[in-house]
């Protein structure tokens, strides 16, 4: 009897044991690892709620819901405003295209050289963060 | 005819004065597009030809064709320093305004002022309120004066009275 009691507790030790062991990591978004579809050398039309269309011709574009990783590509909004970029991520639920390398923004009286640029599909605005160089035409 | 010709060549050429390209770099960027309007900010740095301008801060305005630079600007052309608060640059006429606690150096002259206006082209400042220029032991003070960085020439319009004080040197 008493060796059923310090089997069963030295069981229960021992889950106690591997519980305490294992690391519970707070609930972190993880991005989805495989793509719902894959466009290689691809260009396509997209529109963000109502907005003026825009297109995106791209080396490559991996499709995660509502978000986009594209790599070497030209986003053209309208009217007359490019982002060439190698890498982006676009997130249509929010309007946003985050542009990560070597980026370039061509719009109608400059251009911008930099690194990193948060662009505001519906606002028509962007910010370039980590020094950038910004080229203004004459006029 | 030949004459009509030149003279409609020499006004459309007259104006259509056009802003030469500008080239800013800065650490962050805020532009509006459909705007056309920015903010640059934290280590600004204008250049548009030989002209070289840093300061913290540049806003641009496309209405008005303004760059608005302000906070610890610095500007350098050819032999030309200049430190100012706050300097307008106008790309259409090529002419900078500057003011707060301002002082412009050309080789050995040192001039301190409450305002200035600079023609780029022709190389001329206009110096407006109180002005001292001090050139080795030389010490002019006066009100609107105008100085012609190429000839190194001090002028004054007509009402202004400019004073010389020479210091003496000690032997």
């Amino acid at each position: 009897m008493i060796s059923r009691l310090v089997v069963f507790f030295g069981f229960i030790a021992l889950l106690f044991f591997i519980f305490s062991q294992i690391n519970f990591s707070p609930g972190t978004l993880v991005k989805k690892k495989v793509p719902d579809f894959v466009l290689e050398n691809s260009y396509t039309r997209h529109y963000v709620r109502g907005e003026p269309k825009f297109t995106i011709q791209a080396k490559r574009i991996e499709i995660y819901d509502h978000r986009l990783e594209i790599q070497d590509a030209v986003v053209r909004f309208q009217p007359s405003i490019e982002v060439f970029s190698d890498t982006m991520t676009l997130d249509l639920a929010k309007g946003i295209l985050w542009a990560n390398q070597n980026v370039m923004v061509r719009a109608n009286q400059f251009q911008y050289f930099g690194t990193k640029v948060l662009y505001d599909i519906k606002q028509k605005r962007f910010t370039g963060y980590n020094r950038g160089k910004l080229l203004l035409g004459s006029k | 005819m030949k004459t009509s010709l030149f003279i409609l060549l020499f006004f459309v050429l007259s104006f259509s004065k056009q802003s030469e390209p500008v080239q800013i770099q800065a650490d962050r960027f805020e532009v509006d597009i459909s705007s056309n309007q920015f903010i640059a900010e934290d280590n600004v740095v204008i250049q548009q030809g030989e002209i070289m301008i840093t300061a913290k801060r540049a806003t641009y305005t496309s209405k008005r064709d303004f760059i608005n630079i302000d906070k610890d600007v610095s500007l350098k052309y050819q032999d030309l320093n200049l430190k100012s608060d706050v300097l307008v640059f106008d790309r259409i006429k090529q002419q900078m305004l500057a003011e707060g606690h301002l002082k412009v150096d050309n080789r050995d002259i040192s001039i301190t002022s409450e305002r200035l206006r600079y023609d780029i082209d022709p190389n001329i400042i206009l110096f407006v309120g109180e002005t001292t220029v001090v050139q080795k032991k030389n010490v002019i003070k006066g009100r609107n004066i105008i100085y012609d960085v190429n000839k190194r020439k001090l002028s004054s319009s007509e009402k202004t009275q400019m004073r010389l004080e020479s210091t003496p040197t000690n032997r």
